[in-house]
């Protein structure tokens, strides 16, 4: 570990907690439809929109209609999506002539776009035509994104709500959230990203002959196409789907410090940011701080795990020179690339695995045991380290939920959570949303780890590593991250389609109960604070959350951790790899 | 063949999620349930 490393990581969180009151401010205005600088330029577009579809915007939905419209739309776009990719070959903008996606890979692809998953279990520059990159893939960025920032959006006005019946209006949400909230800094942010080298066009590939031929190899293919536009909404809505197969690694994706600092950033902005719309439009600021600090906890506590088992290196080295030197960067540096170094490395994976983005700057299957253990608990917390837009701060309002019943129990009262009480409805909403996530994820992962046909025929590596990539896998798929582990054949038949359906239980098998809570928390009447009230604006309230989320956490999948990196982690130590 | 089996998986767990809002709506006690 370097003081250069720490410096940047400091300076990257630094510029996080900056950004938070300013963009949560902002999407406090937006979503309450107060007056933005913006809407000289969008409220135009935004009545168009309505005219258009003849979506009235004064109307209000009730959690159950707000959930449907979701539902409907999800299954649209979703079917949209799986047409494109298997009639591509027929349609225009594919100079490479690539042929129809096979049905297994599209479903797992659409399932992966419309759930802001964005699991890839195809290479982008050889398998997705650039209509499909352009009008499937970048449109679900774009719109999955928006629907996890309304879904956030509704579940802070049901806490915020006296005695509704209404959450708000999913069309004018979704709508609002694309127009102000994503559309203007994808474009800003794509211009950003074409100084720093990232492509943005339309041509066939380019053919280069090899200054160094090898063997028969004397030329190289590089790919090219409309990736700017793409790369700035794959963070800053934490998708995580690359362009290419190498994704924020590749440099024409991600070329310069500078764009990879950018990158990182936009990943945890808008997550950030919606902390301090909470407290906004709670009208309890120091509760949305207090959500920050227990997200800020866990993700430097990760950081810094990561960043020390990485700058350690290998002990199967020991004796050879990893030390930091000017012409050495030290450390584990395989699977990472040379101009981001360990500490921008680490830093990437951290914040991309704590939001559900996905996106990544390195290989994750070459980390260390215990670096590699740390994206993968991220991710088995449920994705609320700040957590992807919308996603992270439904989910962790679950676990708010949570906290507060059990420090109502510890005291012997009836729960209250910003003066609303919290009842039997509430708390089995809450489990429903919690249990089913590590369901999904142990199931899929134990029938594949001991089917030798299609489960344990895909990895690449024995032992505990196998697991971890089989386990990874899931847990991804189910947290809506999107991120591999990599080491695994995962584009078979088997894990195309069980992976797809872990997508769609992971993200709407959660939002249901989440908009059932929300709906049921609006139509509460608000209780007076009393003595035996527990303050959710305090440390006190911070370490309880954070220790709910561990423990919960901790509980489920212990012993699937044991089993894979805590023990990999041991036997590479006494000598033996994988 | 394949096809329709992944379209048909697709609306199958999409008519799932809506039962699912039902079912949790029922538990609440309906639209007027407190």
């Amino acid at each position: 570990m370097t003081a250069n490393g720490w410096l940047q990581i400091a300076l990257y969180f630094a510029a996080i907690a900056a950004v938070t009151p300013p963009l949560g401010r902002f999407m406090t205005r937006v979503f309450s439809r107060q007056r933005t600088w913006l809407d000289p330029v969008m409220r135009p577009v935004e009545r168009s929109i309505y005219k258009l579809t003849g979506v009235d915007e004064s109307r209000e939905m009730r959690w159950t209609e707000y959930g449907a419209a979701l539902l409907a739309f999800s299954l649209v776009s979703m079917a949209a999506l799986y047409l494109i990719m298997r009639l591509q070959h027929l349609l225009p903008f594919n100079p490479q002539g690539l042929g129809a996606v096979a049905p297994d890979l599209a479903f797992n692809t659409s399932a992966s776009f419309t759930t802001n998953t964005n699991w890839q279990s195809y290479v982008g520059e050889t398998t997705m035509s650039y209509l499909t990159q352009m009008a499937g893939l970048a449109y679900h960025n774009f719109v999955s994104a928006a629907a996890g920032i309304a879904l956030a959006v509704a579940f802070i006005r049901g806490i915020a709500a006296r005695e509704r019946d209404s959450i708000g209006n999913f069309w004018v949400d979704l709508t609002r959230a694309t127009l102000w909230i994503l559309l203007p800094v994808s474009i800003v942010g794509s211009l950003l990203l074409v100084s720093q080298g990232v492509v943005q066009n339309f041509k066939p590939y380019d053919r280069v002959q090899l200054v160094d031929p090898q063997g028969e190899v004397k030329e190289q293919v590089i790919a090219q196409g409309p990736v700017a536009s793409q790369e700035v909404i794959k963070e800053w809505g934490t998708n995580g789907g690359g362009f290419f197969n190498a994704n924020s690694a590749h440099p024409y994706e991600n070329p310069t410090p500078f764009s990879n600092f950018i990158e990182m950033f936009m990943i945890l902005a808008i997550s950030a940011g919606l902390t301090y719309t909470l407290g906004d439009m709670t009208g309890s600021r120091r509760h949305g701080w207090a959500v920050w600090a227990a997200m800020a906890f866990l993700f430097l506590a990760g950081v810094s795990v990561a960043y020390w088992a990485e700058a350690r290196g290998n002990p199967l080295l020991a004796g050879t020179d990893q030390a930091v030197g000017a012409m050495c960067p030290g450390g584990n540096m395989e699977g990472k690339e040379a101009r981001f170094g360990i500490a921008n490395s680490v830093l990437f994976a951290t914040a991309t695995t704590g939001a559900s983005c996905g996106a990544v700057n390195s290989m994750h299957d070459s980390y260390t045991p215990l670096g590699g253990l740390v994206p993968l608990v991220n991710m088995m917390l449920g994705e609320v380290i700040f957590g992807g837009v919308g996603a992270g701060m439904y989910g962790i309002l679950i676990f708010v939920v949570l906290s507060v019943f059990i420090a109502g129990l510890m005291v012997g009262r009836t729960p209250e959570y910003l003066g609303k009480k919290i009842e039997a409805f509430d708390v089995q909403m809450a489990m429903l949303a919690v249990l089913v996530f590590p369901l999904i994820i142990l199931v899929f992962a134990g029938i594949s780890l001991v089917s030798p046909d299609f489960g344990t025929s895909s990895i690449w590596n024995p032992g505990p590593h196998g697991l971890s990539e089989v386990l990874y896998a899931y847990t991804s798929a189910t947290a809506n991250n999107g991120s591999a582990f990599a080491g695994i054949s995962a584009n078979t038949k088997w894990y195309n389609t069980t992976l797809g359906i872990s997508m769609l239980i992971g993200r709407f098998m959660i939002i249901i109960p989440m908009l059932a809570l929300a709906g049921s928390l609006g139509r509460k009447k608000l209780v007076p604070a009393s003595i035996g009230t527990f303050p959710v604006t305090t440390p006190l309230f911070t370490a309880l959350l954070v220790s709910v989320i561990v423990i919960i956490g901790v509980l489920t999948f212990f012993p699937v951790l044991s089993l894979g990196p805590i023990v990999e982690h041991f036997l590479l130590n006494a000598g033996t790899t994988f | 063949m394949s096809d329709l089996m992944f379209f048909g998986l697709g609306v199958l767990f999409y008519l799932l999620a809506f039962g699912y809002v039902k079912a949790a709506e029922r538990l609440r006690g309906g639209r007027d349930g407190r």
